[in-house]
């Protein structure tokens, strides 16, 4: 089968725009949908720096360009704040180093996915925290991001749990 | 061919523009309310991710993102520590937990720092 001038052009020019649209960009977009969860369910979840909230367990969807903070926040239980993480999203790299690809994706954000998704926390009742920490939030890192052992997605119990090793680079 | 050239004139502009940028982003919270900025190149003390930041008089004040735009070339461990700083001191911090982001398969140098403010700790002089 011969291709005519025609095809060939319209071919080229389809393969263009789509080199340009950018790889991540037509496949999964610019927002991401992230699921807050808590144990127990019924928390406040406060996502910062938007100020939106949702009751857990819920969804939100957030552009996967920017990182978040969530508040957890329950009567009876110590609030807790974690963090909403950004790494490369497998999609980019389908660009294949395309300049104008890479560039709208970066743009857009969709170069990026958030991480963990599933946001899931557990809270601590306040009988069980100390008097001097029940008044602060309780903080928790992504595992993945501070150890090198392969572990992804999941977020330490809490941060005097964390082994005392320095940060690696 | 004198498109061509123009196309990589544009190219190269924008590339040149783009490369000396970062992506920064500094989340507030409520609990920073009511601290006063400290001025560029501010007393701050540096703690890496595995550091316990559980002292009673310490309290968390907000956090800062610095990352890679796509095309960032000056983005090494010092500029992404500067920011760091430049952020904490804004805001009211006296102290930045740092924790280097991995898996995200850039040259760059990206970090997220907690920012604390720990004010009985440092008057004590802690370190």
């Amino acid at each position: 089968m011969r291709l005519r001038h025609g095809e060939v052009f319209a071919f080229a020019c389809g393969s263009l725009v789509l080199a340009a649209t950018g790889c991540a960009t037509a496949i999964h977009g610019p927002m991401q949908k992230v699921s807050i969860r808590s144990t127990p369910p019924g928390a406040t979840a406060t996502i910062l720096p938007l100020d939106s909230r949702v009751t857990t367990p819920g969804e939100v969807t957030l552009t996967r360009r920017s990182v978040y903070t969530v508040r957890f926040e329950k009567e009876g239980y110590q609030c807790v704040l974690a963090y909403l993480d950004r790494r490369s999203a497998t999609a980019a790299f389908f660009n294949a180093g395309l300049f104008f690809g890479t560039m709208r994706d970066y743009e857009t954000g969709a170069a990026f996915a958030l991480v963990p998704s599933p946001l899931d926390v557990v809270m601590r009742p306040l009988s069980e925290v100390n008097a001097a920490d029940a008044g602060r939030c309780d903080f928790r890192i992504p595992v993945e991001t501070v150890y090198d052992d392969g572990t992804e997605s999941e977020y330490s119990r809490a941060p005097e749990q964390n082994r005392s090793v320095g940060l690696r680079r | 061919m004198v498109w061509l050239r123009r196309i990589a004139l544009g190219l190269s502009i924008c590339l040149i523009g783009c490369s000396s940028k970062m992506d920064i982003q500094l989340i507030r919270y409520p609990e920073a309310a009511g601290l006063a900025d400290r001025g560029e190149g501010c007393d701050l003390r540096f703690l890496d991710a595995a550091a316990l930041i559980e002292h009673p008089e310490c309290k968390d004040v907000g956090d800062v993102f610095v990352g890679n735009t796509g095309f960032s070339i000056s983005c090494d461990e010092e500029r992404v520590m500067g920011e760091i700083r430049l952020a904490a001191c804004g805001l009211g911090a006296d102290t930045a937990v740092v924790r280097r982001l991995r898996g995200t398969r850039s040259t760059c140098y990206e970090a997220r720092a907690r920012l604390l403010s720990c004010s009985i700790a440092g008057k004590r002089g802690e370190s």
